[in-house]
């Protein structure tokens, strides 16, 4: 199948972006990735600058991946990273657009490669517990409820791609923030800090410059693993009584 | 690392950056919108009263009239509360642009609604509205009829009193198109603003979370719709002469 | 070189204890003075990063992606084990221990791996405590399963996302250290060399991917927690960013290589559809819990529709070959058992490279909920990627590289031959032997990062450490000087090659189609030879006319990608070495010229129960060989039978 790119080049951080065409002759059991590795092999051979993106496992854990397909975040299949996609959701003749994650906090390193750190820096702000290595108890001291334990995984299944941000019309990073806040706060293991973490958290992602949540979903809807909105509703509630919680 | 220090800010600081965060300011608009939604409500009862005649609506408007000091109190929470609510409208929205500076080639909206991604437009219509609406039948300054009928000409002759006929004022209001059309417009701008704003308080306040997410997602635009056909129901019944009619 | 794998004496159960009260301490107060560089932050380098900086070291860590959560671990399905014994099912430190050995084909310390056996219980303990969501049973107490066809279920699990809630954990026991700016993290910063300053490792090299910056980092240690090699084979189910550079470059400055040839390959992989293949995906092991695996019997039969063949007309080899085992045996004899049917003509793929994995019976039995419940999101991926339904007709599956036993010798403490240079998790050879066994590397590379290291490392920095080097040291600026060299030749090639040239992966491709063909699932000494050949031939091409764009201070994938196959393209050749010299089938490593008449490995201990360490020569220089006799006190070393 022939498919017609559009893809924004950009040399540097500071430097002005542009859109950029090509073909490609695609194979429909080719993921999206593939498709792009072919894109850049062609340029390589013609002795030119190959298009740089952000990838590593390629099967949707590692959360590198990062492009705005068509104007979708990780493309259009709901539950699925750009490195999942398959050429077969597209047809001959095709012309897709392919853009990086657009956000102040996420600054554009080359082409379609972003800087995530901003994630990182809110996760050190409080995302964790306080436990040293070897002070543990033992494991089945605590138990903890199948019910709780599921709920508390689907937030903790996060990836931190950060398409969230890409797709939210704030730039808004508040589900990733949520998920974090809400897989430790719903486990007993992370009640302890919980009024800390999620004011800390929050100050961070402020810090960052993202965008407030105004509640359109978009984000999960873009989420590779189908977060919740109701993350979000949770980070608010934690918030409200964390109040003026010393730090 | 900017979180390093466990010992932060002094304690003013703290708690304006607290009260400021964005999550603060978020349930500061819903707060304030929804005592917005509460006034709403009741303002549209008050008014519904159109319906029931000249008396019931006059006995009401002197009513609400005869609250002195109170009526003040009340106007001065409104303001305030409008006054925080646009506030933290005008910081969010800045935060929230200043968040893409870059546009997309298009973004896919899967899951907002129309009226969710104008909020702060569909906000500015209903600022705007206000100041007309206060200037229309607060202050009386707009005139009603092209020949310029005085506001505070329109009498109510009853057996006891004679009192200002605040029904007639409405009436005629109504009738000239202009002024319905901008209410119709407005109360719809209205209706959209709260069907996401409504659903949308009660995500911020961390209600509408599991089994209590649908039904506030009902609820909104539910309200919207009842706020909306409620308090258009008002000009098009003038309009068409169901009310007031000669 | 000088190899002393330094076992504490005693019996083995007594042996950690031993050592740890015998291992020297370093004063609280003077241990923020020692710097402590760690490359890598997957299970082993997170966790060691985390647990170095509590105890007070003064600890940088560096990784090649944007963030330390994205390292390879991240990728792991299954589990990760523990002899908890909280099914009360017969488990015990001494029978994981005993399975690990076993399972290793017996090439690997017994030492080592009853440590491993011992502290895997107390990594369940920290995980949870961090907050890793592992399964549980409606009472609330954490749920287990049998996994790689153990007989005891002392597998801990969190969905098909063990390795990413692990390593959460780990990366969140980090964030604390560097929120309380005890460690210094350095994302996308690669180690291209490391230091070696009178004998003792003092730092490494690094390239800063975002600017290109080159910079030399001194400390008082070096610990590389640099992953497995597999992408060596271009294809495997390693990230695409996996690499031998970090553990190739020690080498190189003299750290012993140990059993390189030691690879594994996985029996449950989603096949190659096409040439523009980049990468394998592993579908999880328990699916072989339940799926049933066969091929054709009849060739005539290979164009049907699966369904359409008759029971009768079915050859489900595993259960056939092994009938107590059945498709539970072992990754390696899986493997093997699938290439064969393959290479015999039976394969049910465009490729021919493909076996089926079979649902129906499970289906039928258990209900199609019940395997929903269980497989639910490794069918939907399977399908996202085959664009089959696995529900409705069988998967296709075909062995893959995934895993690398071999690595950088160690001793007891995790220490290579160069004094100071630690190596953890994948990167080291210690524990696994010649196979590991399924959710076995997860808990070394925790073992190694929590509870190891802490204790060893103190004990280098007590009793060998030879006091303050900086960067200013001339042994940093040849080591820099040289990174540079390197780095100019690899930009200059594509001004040269003009129209011949060709990417990077081009080569890459290449040299993993040779190492399969001749180093992969089964090797022999004429296909070695071949491979000895043109490795440097294909090097040689690689240093002409391989395309790099760009230049040297900008984010630069593809020249980053070009060093990295520079050093496979050296690296494949000591594998070959290790595979040509080690005459002898064993675990991974299969000689066609040592075998039984079913095609069952024949191992041979008398010639080959010792651990092979290579010392670096010279590029194109064979490398010399060293040994380490491997001693079993408590295994008696017998066939592998899983008939
Ligand atoms: C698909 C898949 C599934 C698996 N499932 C399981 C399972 O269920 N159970 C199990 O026990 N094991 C499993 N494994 C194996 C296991 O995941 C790995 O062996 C283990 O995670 C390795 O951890 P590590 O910390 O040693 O290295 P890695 O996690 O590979 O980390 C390597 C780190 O080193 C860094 N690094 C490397 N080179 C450099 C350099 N030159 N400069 C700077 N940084 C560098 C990287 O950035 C990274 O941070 C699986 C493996 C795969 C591929
Ligand atoms: C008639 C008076 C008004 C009422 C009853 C009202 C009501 C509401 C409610 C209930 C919300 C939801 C709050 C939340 O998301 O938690 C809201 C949000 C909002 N309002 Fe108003 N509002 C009014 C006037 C205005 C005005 C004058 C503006 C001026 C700009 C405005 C701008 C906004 C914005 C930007 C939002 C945020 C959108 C969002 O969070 O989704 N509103 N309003
Ligand atoms: S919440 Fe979803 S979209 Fe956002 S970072 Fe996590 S996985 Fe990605
Ligand atoms: S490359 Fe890892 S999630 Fe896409």
């Amino acid at each position: 199948m022939d498919i017609k790119l559009k893809i924004w080049r950009q040399s540097g951080p500071k430097q002005a972006g542009f859109y950029e065409d090509h073909r490609v002759v695609a194979d429909p059991h080719m993921s999206f990735l593939e498709m792009l590795d072919v894109l850049n092999e062609q340029l390589l051979e013609a002795g030119k600058d190959a298009v740089a993106f952000d990838h590593d496992c390629r099967e949707g854990i590692c959360g590198a991946c990062s492009m705005v397909i068509n104007g979708n975040p990780h493309g259009p299949r709901a539950g699925t990273t750009a490195c999942q996609l398959h050429m077969r959701e597209y047809h001959d003749g095709d012309e897709i657009v392919i853009e990086p994650w657009r956000a102040a906090a996420f600054p554009i390193i080359k082409d379609l490669v972003v800087d995530r750190s901003a994630f990182d820096r809110i996760q050190h702000a409080g995302g964790y517990v306080s436990v040293g290595t070897g002070s543990a108890p033992d494991a089945n001291t605590i138990p903890i409820g199948k019910r709780e334990s599921d709920e508390a995984f689907d937030y903790a299944a996060c990836i931190g791609c950060g398409a969230c941000v890409a797709a939210c019309p704030n730039a808004s990073a508040m589900l990733f923030v949520s998920s974090k806040v809400a897989h430790l706060s719903l486990l007993p293991q992370g009640k302890v800090e919980r009024k800390v973490r999620v004011r800390k958290m929050v100050a961070a992602m402020d810090a960052e410059g993202f965008g407030g949540c105004t509640n359109h979903g978009e984000c999960s809807a873009a989420c590779p693993k189908s977060i919740s909105v109701d993350a979000i509703a949770l980070l608010n509630r934690e918030y409200m009584f964390a109040g003026l919680a010393r730090d | 690392m900017s979180s390093a220090t466990p010992t932060s800010a002094p304690p003013f600081d703290r708690l304006v950056k607290a009260l400021t965060s964005t999550i603060s300011l978020k349930i500061v608009m819903a707060l304030t919108g929804l005592a917005g939604v509460g006034f709403i409500l009741f303002h549209m009862a008050g008014n519904l009263q159109v319906f029931l005649g000249r008396d019931a609506y006059n006995d009401y408007a002197e009513f609400m009239q005869g609250l002195g000091a109170l009526k003040w109190v009340a106007r001065g929470g409104l303001l305030t509360v409008l006054g925080l609510h646009v506030g933290a409208a005008v910081v969010l929205i800045q935060r929230n642009q200043r968040a893409r500076p870059e546009r997309y080639a298009g973004l896919e909206q899967k899951r907002t609604s129309l009226a969710a991604m104008y909020m702060a437009e569909l906000g500015m219509v209903l600022l705007a509205f206000i100041v007309y609406h206060i200037a229309h039948f607060t202050m009386g300054v707009v005139s009603i009829e092209f020949g310029g009928v005085d506001y505070y000409a329109l009498q109510q002759v009853t057996e006891e009193s004679t009192r200002r006929d605040l029904y007639a004022h409405f009436i005629v209001s109504f009738q000239q198109p202009g002024i319905a059309i901008t209410y119709i417009v407005a109360n719809i701008a209205l209706a959209a603003h709260l069907a996401h704003g409504v659903t949308s308080t009660f995500k911020t306040a961390g209600i509408a979370v599991g089994r209590w997410k649908l039904p506030f997602e009902v609820a909104g635009p539910a309200i919207g719709v009842i706020v909306g056909l409620g308090n258009i129901s008002m000009p098009l019944a003038i309009w068409a002469g169901f009310i007031g009619g000669h | 070189m000088k190899l002393d794998a330094k076992i504490p004496s005693g019996p083995v159960q007594d042996k950690w204890d031993k050592a740890r009260f015998e291992l020297k301490l370093v004063n609280p107060a003077n241990k923020r003075h020692h710097k402590v560089i760690i490359v890598g932050s997957g299970l082993a380098g997170a966790s060691a990063a985390a647990t170095l900086a509590e105890l007070g070291y003064d600890v940088e860590c560096f990784c090649f992606q944007d963030s330390p959560r994205r390292a390879h671990s991240i990728a792991a399905q299954g589990g990760i084990n523990a002899a908890k014994n909280y099914q009360n099912d017969g488990d015990s430190v001494y029978r994981l221990f005993y399975d690990t050995v076993k399972g290793g084909d017996y090439r690997s310390r017994e030492a080592n791996v009853y440590r491993l056996a011992q502290v895997s219980v107390n990594i369940i303990d920290q995980c949870v405590a961090q907050g890793v969501p592992f399964a549980r049973e409606y009472g609330g107490v954490l749920a287990n399963r049998s996994f790689g066809g153990a007989q005891v279920s002392r597998t801990f699990y969190a969905r098909g996302q063990t390795g990413q809630q692990l390593l959460l954990g780990a990366y969140s026991a980090l964030n604390r250290q560097i929120a309380h700016g005890k460690v210094k993290m350095h994302p996308r910063t690669e180690m291209l060399d490391l230091v070696v300053v009178d004998g003792h490792a003092r730092g490494i090299i690094t390239r800063d991917l975002i600017t290109g910056e080159i910079r030399p980092w001194a400390a008082d240690a070096v610990l590389l927690a640099t992953g497995g090699y597999g992408n060596v084979f271009y294809l495997s189910t390693n990230a695409k960013n996996c690499n031998v550079t970090a553990t190739y470059r020690a080498y190189k400055r003299g750290a012993g290589f140990a059993n390189p040839c030691f690879t594994q390959i996985h029996p449950t992989c989603i096949p190659v559809s096409g040439d523009y293949q980049s990468k394998l995906t592993l579908m999880s092991e328990s699916l072989r819990n339940d799926g049933r695996v066969w091929v054709p019997r009849n060739k005539a039969d290979l164009n049907k529709a699966p369904k359409d063949i008759p029971p009768e007309d079915r050859y489900y080899y595993l259960e056939e070959r092994y009938p107590s085992f059945g498709n539970l045996v072992p990754r390696d004899v899986a493997s093997r058992a699938a290439k064969k049917v393959c290479d015999d003509g039976f394969g049910v793929s465009k490729t021919g490279e493909a076996v089926y994995l079979d649902f129906a019976t499970a289906i039928e039995r258990d209900g199609k909920p019940a395997i929903e419940d269980r497989y639910g999101n490794l069918f939907e991926m399977y399908e996202r990627i085959s664009g089959e339904n696995p529900y409705k007709t069988p998967m296709r599956i075909y062995p893959a590289v995934h895993y690398t036993m071999g690595g950088l010798w160690v001793d007891y403490n995790l220490m290579s031959n160069v004094p100071g240079l630690h190596v953890l998790g994948e990167a080291n050879f210690s524990d696994h032997g010649a196979n590991r066994l399924g959710a076995s590397a997860l808990m070394q590379g925790l073992a190694d990062g929590y509870f190891v290291i802490p204790y060893t490392l103190g004990n280098y920095i007590a009793t060998e450490y030879t006091g303050e080097v900086s960067t200013k040291h001339p042994a940093f600026a040849r080591a820099e000087a040289e990174v540079r060299e390197r780095q100019r030749k690899l930009l200059e090639i594509g001004s040269k090659s003009g129209s011949s040239r060709k990417s990077v992966d081009y080569f890459h491709r290449k040299l993993g189609k040779i190492m399969w063909e001749y180093c992969g699932m089964a090797r022999n000494a004429a296909g070695l030879q071949k491979a000895l050949t043109q490795i440097p031939e294909l090097r040689e091409q690689f240093w002409k006319q391989a395309y790099v764009p760009g230049g040297a201070d900008e984010l630069n994938p593809w020249l980053e990608k070009a060093g990295r196959v520079a050093d496979f393209l050296e690296f494949s050749e000591l594998m070959c070495h290790d595979a040509l010299y080690r005459d002898e089938s064993c675990g991974g490593h299969f000689r066609e010229e040592h075998q039984t008449e079913e095609g069952e490995a024949v191992r041979r201990d008398d010639e080959f129960a010792h651990g092979a360490i290579w010392e670096y020569a010279g590029v194109g220089t064979p490398p010399t060989l060293h040994k380490e006799p491997l001693e079993f006190e408590n295994v008696k070393l017998t066939t592998r039978s899983y008939k």
